[in-house]
């Protein structure tokens, strides 16, 4: 079922929304969530939080991009679940993503004075996946916004496990560099 | 926010675009596939010489790996001593059992530097303490790991009655290849003045080993803590002469509130270890990899020394055994030791269920840098409360008295926050009782203001949104915020323990805004000066490029970004009165007597009762409120306040401003401009009336009017002056004796201090139509902003108190100067009344020109003149 007609479910109030959702997006949302928060149990649990979140919000909102509104809503839960286990004491990262991995490619919390120089990297993160090549923007993606280990990417690019470990450790240096192009402190 | 959180939450805003490509939805592996572009491969055909170069090449591949393994196995083979399963390694060198001369037990003292050995564990006993009710015993134990034995366990036997296990090791330690040592404490009570037999038992594989030797213990007849505590070893003599003088002993580290009850039914502290242990599992766990570090004849010397538990409630890195004491007794560089853990890491994350033994990089970071606040930070449990680098565990809380809370430094707040937390240790309910009721009467000497207290409030914003919501949560404007703060300056620490302990700001110093971080760090004039230089040069170079890119939106943000000379000034002089009008947020409220900065976020979690503590009065909200509903319902940006948190939040500022419940939205009618026209003519004499009708019929135009007797009715009814309701009598005058009925104390709004407005119990929208109904829209919108009696709050009309409705003695005489298609002016002359003969005199006192306009809605008026103003 196309996107268009998911959302009419949800202005219908029709419980086929969920199921058509789960159908859909189900499989990408836990393993989203997995990769967040690395635990099962919690992954199935936040992925129904989210349906339930959506069932909410449509109507009155209408999205354009529903898979990714999902995957966004998704992303934000299990993010809080995960902040709010005080995980830089028992978890370090972002599920598959490393502490390590992240510390040296993004502003230092002191350089984000407030919304505005948030805003500004966040343009500047954009700028810097538009000019990347397609394969190179989903490989970014799919490591950064939806947690898959570099093995996963891998598999589903058709690669080797070492090309886009590489391939991300380079994309994490030219960011670096659009950055501090940008005036960003790191 | 920590730079992952960023990272994280910026990748999460991201264009839907990008969210919408990259997703890995089932089948969109072949998608992937067409994103790199197939390649085609061709087949080729093969000489035979490049068929035999292939061979050879593979076959000396092979021959290398083959080499390869085989002088792994030889090196295996020769060093198998070194790195296979080993026999427990027990601390120190083995001390040979003691055995009695004769019959008589010998005193228990006679067991410290002994290590009991058992089949598959050492156990060395090291504290023995009487505190007048119970015997405290402090052992560490030494063993070796199997799956076949997930919880080893520890008794002291005493004339046959025992206590309850007294040491467990987590499953993550069941590894068969690592020795694991391990702290425990037991607790038994025994009566005072008595002599008791004492041995000690170990279950490692559920058949208990008892020590063959057993020993005498009398209990000195004494309520005071008293250690006994001997030793002929010399290492541990030294240890224990440290403590000889009580004196001298760290008050902070022993038990000062002796009236506790015992906290839990038996005595196990690994297994409430959330109510006895400072530290994280892993962090007092040394692995065997670890102890290879120093020499082997050293290694075990920390834990020997921390057997003697010179602390009862431990609070320092350096009390207890754990890993920071162990690498700094033994003077191990970080470096190694975080190599050792990380080698740890990569074995503990192939056994299932060992997670929390794998440290992360977060804490080997710390480990690294050697900040002892910070490693403190990194490993404290959840239950701890942290003051600098010291670390109170509940065990601290609960043997200590307030008094020493507060010398700790330990903040009420801190403990109001932890309360439900602690609530939930298990304690038994005699101990919880003494506990919660010890830990209320800290936690309500804290700041009420400076937390959370109305709880019944729900998540502000929707989960969906990512967005800082900056207008909600902060007092200032976005420039005062950051800058300031290094990381490595003096005072640091404590200023972010500090701001932890605020959940909701309300002053100058409570965040981390720029004042906050010069008070608090003491930054100098020419610090401030050049700190705030530095950013003004990197923002005026972002307006140079903004303004080049011809941006406005990025000009207007850089040029809000930049401080002014009078913003400097104001922050070198640390005058909050000058600080605080230049950086507040236009969503915030200045407190003017006290000087408090009221954000939404404090309204949105505090309750009416705080309002008032903290000054803050229904006027100041009311001024804010339509910005309020501009920021958090009409953004427009899709980071609205969630509908039923904006309905939970102005319910109740509504409760505060109205002083009541609000009329509900069902009882609300609609205003009606007939309803008030239809007595407006009440107090006119019939001759005034007749003369009236007169004109009126005489216009030939019916529409208009009508439309003048509207018009009349509403400029009479609306230009009164309020009337000052001030005080409590004025109001009983104004609504009679039952005002203070709940029906009508509900219709009272308070605007300006000293201004009251009844609730009509009409919609507001409906005056603004019935007004618009009769005039023009210019003139309508001019009427309703100039009336002095009528207010809006939220959709309802309120009506001040308003002067007597008695007209002004007059005597009106109409004549219509234009009266055309599209306009009819009809000109009002009042003469002034005789009042003796009551008759009209013939002094004019106004003269109006009263104009009304055809509309494409139909005629209305333009403008209408009030000419008998009360008098």
């Amino acid at each position: 079922m196309n996107d268009e007609k998911i959302i009419e479910l949800y202005f219908a109030r029709s419980e086929d929304a969920i199921a058509e959702t789960d159908k859909k997006y189900g499989e990408c949302c836990r393993k989203t969530a997995y990769g967040i928060l690395g635990n099962r149990e919690d992954s199935e649990e936040c992925t129904n939080d989210t349906y339930l979140k959506v069932w909410d919000v449509i109507p009155p909102q209408k999205p354009a991009r529903l898979g990714a509104f999902v995957l966004r809503i998704l992303r934000n839960i299990a993010i809080d679940l995960l902040r709010h286990r005080s995980f830089s004491k028992y978890g370090g990262g972002y599920g598959t993503v490393g502490y390590d991995e992240i510390a040296d490619c993004l502003p230092s919390p002191e350089s984000i004075e407030g919304a505005a120089d948030r805003m500004a990297v966040r343009r500047a993160v954009e700028k810097f996946l538009s000019a990347l090549p397609r394969e190179k923007q989903i490989m970014f993606m799919r490591r950064y916004f939806y947690c898959r280990t570099c093995a996963e990417i891998a598999h589903d690019l058709n690669m080797t496990e070492g090309k886009v470990k590489m391939s991300l450790q380079r994309m994490r240096g030219k960011l670096r560099e659009q950055l501090e192009k940008e005036g960003i402190g790191i | 926010m920590r730079r992952e959180d960023i990272f994280m939450d910026i990748i999460g805003e991201l264009d839907d675009r990008y969210i919408e490509l990259a997703m890995p939805l089932p089948g969109n592996r072949a998608k992937a596939a067409d994103v790199r572009g197939l390649t085609v491969v061709q087949p080729a055909r093969v000489s035979k010489k490049e068929l035999r170069r292939y061979y050879i090449t593979h076959a000396i591949g092979i021959a290398a790996v083959a080499a390869l393994i085989t002088g792994a196995a030889v090196w295996l083979w020769r060093n198998w001593d070194r790195i296979a399963v080993r026999e427990p390694d027990r601390p120190g060198v083995s001390t040979a059992i003691y055995r009695p001369e004769d019959d008589k037990l010998p005193d228990i003292s006679e067991a410290y530097g002994r290590t009991i050995e058992f089949g598959s564990a050492s156990v060395g006993l090291s504290k023995l303490s009487y505190d007048g009710t119970s015997l405290n015993a402090a052992f560490n134990l030494l063993y070796s790991g199997s799956d076949d034995v997930p919880y080893p366990a520890l008794w002291i036997n005493v004339e046959g009655e025992e206590c309850e296990p007294s040491c467990s090791a987590q499953p993550a330690a069941e590894a068969d290849s690592y020795n694991y040592l391990v702290y425990s404490f037991v607790r038994v009570k025994l009566e005072p003045g008595r002599t008791y037999t004492v041995n000690v038992e170990y279950n490692a594989d559920g058949v208990r080993e008892s020590d063959t030797q057993k020993y005498s213990f009398t209990c000195p007849d004494i309520t005071a803590s008293t250690t006994v505590s001997t030793t002929n070893d010399p290492y541990l003599t030294s240890a224990v002469e440290a403590l000889a003088d009580p004196s001298e002993a760290d008050p902070f580290g022993q038990i000062t509130d002796t009236s506790m009850p015992e906290p839990y039914p038996y005595n196990d502290p690994e297994h409430y270890s959330a109510f006895y242990s400072q530290w994280t599992n892993r962090f007092t766990t040394v692995s065997n990899r670890l102890t290879e570090l120093p020499d082997k004849e050293k290694a075990d010397e920390p834990m020997e020394y921390y057997t003697l538990c010179r602390a009862e409630t431990p609070y320092t890195l350096d009390d207890n055994f754990n890993l920071y004491s162990w690498m700094t007794r033994l003077d191990l560089s970080a470096d190694d030791v975080c190599g050792a853990i990380e080698e740890n890491n990569e074995y503990y994350r192939t056994l299932d269920n060992a997670g929390d033994m794998i440290f992360n990089p977060y804490e080997t970071d710390k480990l690294r840098a050697g900040d002892r606040y910070w490693i403190a930070e990194a490993f404290a449990t959840e239950y701890t409360v942290i003051v600098g680098e010291n670390v109170f565990c509940p065990q601290w809380l609960y043997y200590h008295t307030i008094e020493d809370y507060k010398a700790a430094g330990i903040r009420p707040e801190t403990i109001l926050q932890n309360m439900t937390m602690y609530e939930g240790l298990g304690l038994t309910d005699e101990a919880w009782e003494a506990f919660g009721a010890k830990l209320r009467s800290y936690a309500d000497t804290a700041d009420r203001l400076s937390q959370i207290t109305d709880t019944s409030m729900p998540r502000p914003f929707p989960i969906e949104q990512d967005y800082d919501h900056m207008s909600f949560e902060s007092q200032w404007k976005t420039k005062f915020i950051g800058i300031f703060g290094d990381r490595d300056r003096e005072g640091y620490n404590e200023q972010q323990q500090y701001l932890m302990t605020v959940r909701t700001p309300y002053t100058l110093y409570d965040n981390n805004c720029i004042a906050g971080d010069i008070k608090a760090l003491g930054y100098t004039a020419a610090e401030i000066e050049e700190k705030i230089g530095t950013h003004n040069e990197k923002w005026q170079e972002r307006l140079r490029s903004a303004e080049e890119n011809k941006n406005e939106g990025a000009i207007m943000n850089c040029r809000e970004m930049i401080f002014s000379e009078e913003e400097i000034n104001a922050l070198v002089s640390g005058d909050e009165a000058a600080i605080i009008p230049l950086f507040i947020s236009d969503c915030s409220i200045w407190v003017r007597e006290n000087d408090y900065v009221i954000s939404p976020k404090w309204l949105y979690y505090h309750t009416a009762e705080d309002y008032r503590a903290a000054g803050v009065t229904p006027e100041m909200i009311v001024e804010k409120l339509p910005l309020y509903e501009d920021a958090f319902i009409g953004g427009g940006l899709g980071n609205d306040m969630a509908e039923e948190s904006w309905a939970a939040f102005t319910a109740k500022l509504d409760q505060y401003i109205i002083g009541g419940e609000k009329l509900p939205e069902d009882m609300l009618g609609e205003w009606s401009v007939t309803d008030v026209a239809s007595n407006a003519f009440s107090q006119f004499t019939e001759a005034e009336l007749e003369h009236l009708d007169k004109m009126l019929d005489d216009l030939g135009n019916e529409e208009a009017a009508a439309l003048y007797r509207q018009a009349y009715a509403l400029r009479t009814l609306t230009e009164r002056d309020y009337e000052d309701l001030s005080n409590d009598s004025l109001l009983k005058n104004y609504y009679g004796d039952d005002y203070q009925d709940d029906s009508r104390r509900a219709a009272i709004l308070f605007i300006d201090g000293k201004r009251y407005a009844g609730c009509s119990g009409f919609l507001w929208d409906s005056f603004v139509s019935g007004y618009k109904s009769v005039f023009t829209e210019d003139y309508a919108d001019e009427l309703i902003a100039d009336l002095p009696c009528v207010h809006r709050y939220g959709r309802e009309l309120y009506y001040s108190g308003v002067t007597s409705t008695m007209r002004a003695m007059i005597y009106p005489e109409y004549t219509v100067p234009k009266n055309t298609d599209d306009e009819i002016i009809i000109r009002e002359t009042c003469y002034n009344i005789d009042y003796e003969t009551r008759k009209p005199t013939d002094e004019v006192r106004y003269v109006n020109d009263m104009r009304f306009v055809k509309t494409s809605g139909g005629w209305r008026c333009a403008y209408f003149g009030v000419t008998d103003k009360p008098q």
